[in-house]
């Protein structure tokens, strides 16, 4: 950073079993803000010629390349923060227009960023499981509705 | 004890805004094995830094899958609440049990519940329904929540901080959401 300090800007891993074998590809926490001079900032890496999202799973999956010699089978992950909040609305619009919740579900996820970096990459099929719901009022006009909370994404590649 | 990255512990130290303690620097066998203050540092610097939490608790639980790492710091507050208020002696001061889900039958204590779970995406905890005798008294769940709301609408926040400490004034609850609106803007 310009003030000298190092940040880490996207952390991630992949669980392996106990042959050291991998069990499923790369999932990745990535967060552009930093603090610089205590204030909170979002950077833009110079250079990089594409979003950090899109550096990140180079980065990662390159790297597990190297290491198992093959490309991922998948790319696991959860919705959280901006990615939860458009997969919502996605959702509860797919069922308020009597999408089938098991396709609502996969057309609210191609809808987020987490998403659609990964279906760019050609990981383009999206099992998705929603682990928690919560009653929230949400939506225009608000009303209370059941709401996923806590959603499981696996990218995979299309065969 | 292994040590934990330099780097790594600069930027959490960093987001939390002192020096990592000896005891929070110390590995769990699990995630519910985790101190009571492991797991409020996670809860002050989780609404800031999506990946601070997780190479603090990379490091102090290094068997933790991602899995279940990512929910466990997604609700974070939840876990702190749960572990402060078991469901044995639940006799909290908003009475109700939002970690499941479920519509407070004492909401019409809370009209803008509604609204604070509207924006922060899920509903509070009630950690983040419990009163505090003053702002300095805010604990880093109530502090996470209003950066939270504060970083969408500042009203919100506003509205939420004069319901978790009615005692404080209108000018200083402002200041407040204002500080930490800027501090988390991104």
């Amino acid at each position: 950073l310009p003030n000298g300090v190092t940040d880490f800007l996207a952390t991630g891993s992949a669980p392996l079993d106990a042959h050291g074998r991998p069990e499923s590809g790369p999932s990745l926490h990535i967060d552009k803000r930093v603090g610089i001079d205590g204030t909170t900032q979002r950077v833009d890496i110079e250079g990089l010629g594409k979003s950090l999202t899109d550096f990140a799973l180079d980065e990662a999956t390159g790297m597990f390349e190297a290491a198992f010699g093959h490309s991922p089978e998948t790319l696991p992950g959860s919705l959280i923060d901006d990615n939860r909040a458009i997969f919502q609305r996605a959702y509860l619009a797919e069922i308020d227009a009597r999408t089938d919740p098991e396709v609502a579900k996969v057309k609210a996820a191609e809808k987020t960023p987490f998403g659609g970096a990964r279906m760019r990459r050609g990981y383009k099929h999206l099992e998705v499981t929603i682990e928690k719901t919560a009653k929230m009022v949400i939506g225009d006009p608000p009303r209370l509705r059941d709401v996923p909370t806590e959603i499981k994404v696996t990218a995979r590649r299309a065969p | 004890m292994s040590e934990i990255d330099p780097k790594h512990r600069q930027q959490i130290e960093r987001w939390l805004g002192r020096p990592l303690t000896v005891d929070e620097l110390r590995p769990a066998e699990s995630l519910e094995a985790l101190a009571d203050d492991q797991l409020d540092v996670v809860a002050a610097i989780r609404p800031k830094n999506l990946v601070a939490p997780v190479l603090y608790l990379n490091f102090l639980v290094p068997s933790a899958p991602m899995d279940v790492l990512t929910p466990f710091i997604d609700n974070i507050a939840s876990v702190v609440a749960a572990r402060k208020y078991p469901t044995s002696n639940r006799a909290q001061p908003s009475g109700d049990d939002s970690s499941s889900g479920a519509r407070s039958t004492q909401s019409h204590d809370w009209p803008n519940l509604p609204l604070f779970e509207r924006y922060a995406g899920r509903a509070l905890s009630p950690i983040e329904k419990q009163p505090a005798n003053s702002l300095e008294e805010l604990s880093p769940a109530h502090l996470a929540i209003t950066s939270m709301l504060a970083r969408q609408e500042r009203t919100v926040a506003f509205l939420y901080l004069r319901r978790i400490v009615p005692s404080a004034a209108a000018g200083a609850c402002d200041d407040l959401v204002k500080r930490l609106a800027t501090s988390s803007s991104a």
